[in-house]
């Protein structure tokens, strides 16, 4: 089938057009096009299978991620491309992600899996699978910042993501309850959410940070205010 | 079972306890992958002022693409050990430096039908490169690991792991950018300034901006993987590398929480690779002048899937998340007219060339080599360069934990 792709950046818009198969992803026809008629074209990739969260674009106006966005699940053969919004733009859509970055708290990210039954015997190799400890994971979010970029709040807001890692984290170290419920409870926090849940339609990986948020919301609630000395 | 390793003997140090020294000698690295990382890492971290250019973003070439094994070096024992014992150790050393990206569970190698007899020659290997290992049976793997195939006759219990790719390289990014190093992505190196045989500069364009910027150094190196013989041609240079593509495929579900080998020596399709809610399957091999384009062929998806169902009964019936290639980066020279088609032949050992006896003074490429022995490449690296440059500092990679992966993104575009 043949593509249309329209590029737009900031008050340039640069159009490419190639034969592809429907079942090829964005981040695909991206990779083939660099290697023929379009070797200028910049955007982010890295894993090509959804764990990194580099590649993400605005497909049509929705953010998604090219490398598990099939030209298939498009409508039509005109596809818009448009560098992340609220990340810093670098040229065409590549963007560097440092407003997302900077507001993530320093957080654990690994946690333990579902047991599968069977006993691990002790193998004294240092790995995480001893004798009565469940092997471990790598967490669900691959900080791609979709969330971020759907999230339709204006004012100053810590976002889905910053929050979600924080729920997450308070769930698995209550010790730092007091820290993490001052990040969370601040003006900039948990209230600020306008509970439009677009996060969570935008999540490649299925989570929802708004109901993250709603929940930490209501325990910050139901604990009374955070005390302000601590964190932050 | 002696544990040849106890993770409590060698604790690591923050990184904020690291001082540096700094010696006043410029250092350009070419290539913002794995290598290029745990280089930049370590020449800052011996006094080095470093600028690392890389032409896209970060990670976007192989280091990004592979299935993430952290190898504990059994799958090579067979053949290469050298590569196995380094593996070994290196895989230990990420263990303690860079944890949080690391799925640290295990591995087993499993032998369905014949493989069985593969067992003794296989233990044998790897008691002789001095990994771990424990025979298994198949009832208690299968206990573990519920979803694997009935049909397994024997399995070998390894310290394999998995780890996240894109994060354990952007970790050493961190490090290196914490330590003064400039990383600068999306530069693209245009040509080399050489003068009276010393390389003096690299001129590189920003392609954002478009602006040329040059950057002077006192030695040079190239870390730029399977496009390093590119690179080498732009200073004259012919450098031996065989880009050898293999593709993966993952499916949406977590089947295992051990790394799956087959117990056979290397070939396609051996490995099932848990990560996050997904198990990868790899992969395929054969050689490709054309580096650009990430596709997997049809002929490949279809063989990887039908991999994983040998290994977990009903795999190629979970959904799909993505099927993609990445180009190896072996060292030397393999091609279908030497007889062989694959590269399997060509080590994945790595070394660093010295360009000095080709006539170029002050530049050396680090080639070959795998994920797991990223650490082990940038000393080499640095090694050399402190050698030439008659600089006296010791490795100290092994030392400190490396900071998070979100430390290097924060702030603006450098």
């Amino acid at each position: 089938m043949n593509y249309v792709f329209t590029v737009g950046e900031e008050g340039s818009e640069t159009r490419l057009e190639a034969e592809f198969d429907p079942s090829r992803t964005v981040l695909e026809a991206l990779e083939e096009l660099r290697g023929s008629s379009a070797p200028g074209l910049l955007y982010r990739h890295s894993c090509h299978h959804g764990s990194c969260g580099t590649c993400g674009a605005l497909v049509n106006g929705k953010p998604r991620l090219m490398c598990l966005t099939k030209l298939g699940e498009l409508v039509g053969p005109e596809i818009l491309l448009e560098p992340l919004r609220k990340m810093e733009h670098i040229g065409g859509l590549a963007v560097w992600p440092g407003p997302l970055f900077q507001g993530l708290p320093e957080t654990d990210y690994l946690r333990p899996t579902a047991p599968r039954g069977g006993s691990r015997r002790p193998s004294g190799w240092g790995i995480e699978a001893e004798a009565g400890r469940a092997a471990r994971r790598l967490e669900d979010c691959i900080e791609c910042g979709l969330c971020v970029e759907a999230c339709p709040v204006e004012r100053n807001f810590l976002g889905p993501a910053a929050l979600l890692a924080a729920s997450v984290e308070l769930e698995k170290h209550p010790e730092r309850t007091a820290e993490l419920r001052a990040f969370s409870g601040g003006r900039d926090g948990v209230s600020a959410c306008e509970r439009k849940f677009e996060c969570a339609r935008a999540c490649p990986q299925g989570l929802s940070p708004g109901r993250r948020i709603a929940e930490l919301r209501r325990t910050l609630a139901e604990e009374g205010p955070a005390d302000p000395a601590v964190g932050r | 079972m002696e544990a040849p390793y106890s993770p409590a003997k060698t604790e690591v140090l923050p990184l904020a306890a690291c001082k540096v020294r700094p010696n006043g000698r410029r250092v350009l690295i070419v290539g913002g992958g794995g290598t290029g990382a745990a280089l930049a890492y370590d020449l800052a971290q011996r006094g080095f002022a470093v600028t690392l250019l890389e032409r896209g973003e970060l990670t976007s070439g192989t280091t990004g693409r592979h299935h993430g094994q952290l190898h504990c070096g059994a799958r090579y024992a067979w053949a290469d050990r050298n590569i196995a014992k380094e593996c070994y150790e290196e895989s230990l050393t990420l263990s303690r430096i860079a944890r949080p990206c690391i799925e640290y569970n295990g591995g087993f190698f499993v032998a369905l039908g014949e493989e069985e007899a593969n067992l003794p020659r296989f233990l044998d290997a790897c008691a002789q490169a001095g990994i771990p290992t424990e025979s298994v049976s198949p009832t208690a793997l299968l206990s573990l690991e519920p979803r694997l195939s009935p049909a397994i006759r024997a399995a070998v219990r390894v310290p394999d792991g998995s780890f996240d790719a894109f994060r354990l390289a952007t970790m050493f990014f961190a490090g290196a950018k914490l330590l003064g190093a400039k990383v600068l992505p999306w530069r693209e190196v245009t040509g080399f300034e050489v003068s009276g045989g010393r390389i003096k500069a690299a001129i590189a364009k920003h392609r954002g901006s478009g602006r040329e910027e040059r950057f002077e150094a006192d030695f040079v190196l190239t870390a730029a993987g399977a496009w390093t013989g590119k690179l080498g041609s732009l200073a004259g240079l012919e450098i031996p590398v065989t880009p050898a593509p293999g593709a993966m495929l993952a499916v949406r579900e977590r089947v295992v929480d051990h790394v799956i080998s087959r117990l056979r020596a290397p070939s396609d399709g051996d490995i099932l690779v848990p990560q996050r809610g997904l198990s990868i399957i790899g992969s395929t091999q054969r050689l490709a002048e054309d580096l650009e384009g990430s596709a997997a062929l049809p002929e490949e998806t279809a063989f990887l899937l039908a991999s994983g169902e040998e290994l977990v009964p009903g795999f190629s019936s979970l959904p799909v998340q993505a099927a993609w290639t990445a180009a190896r980066p072996l060292a030397g020279r393999a091609s279908p007219s030497s007889g062989d088609a694959e590269g399997r032949s060509l080590s994945r050992d790595f070394a660093a060339i010295d360009h000095e006896a080709a006539g170029v003074t002050g530049f050396a490429s680090l080639v070959g080599g795998k994920a797991t022995v990223l650490r082990a490449m940038g000393e080499l690296g640095a090694d050399l360069v402190c050698s030439k440059l008659d600089v006296t500092a010791p490795c100290r990679t092994r030392d400190f934990a490396l900071p998070s992966w979100r430390v290097f993104y924060q702030g603006r575009a450098p």
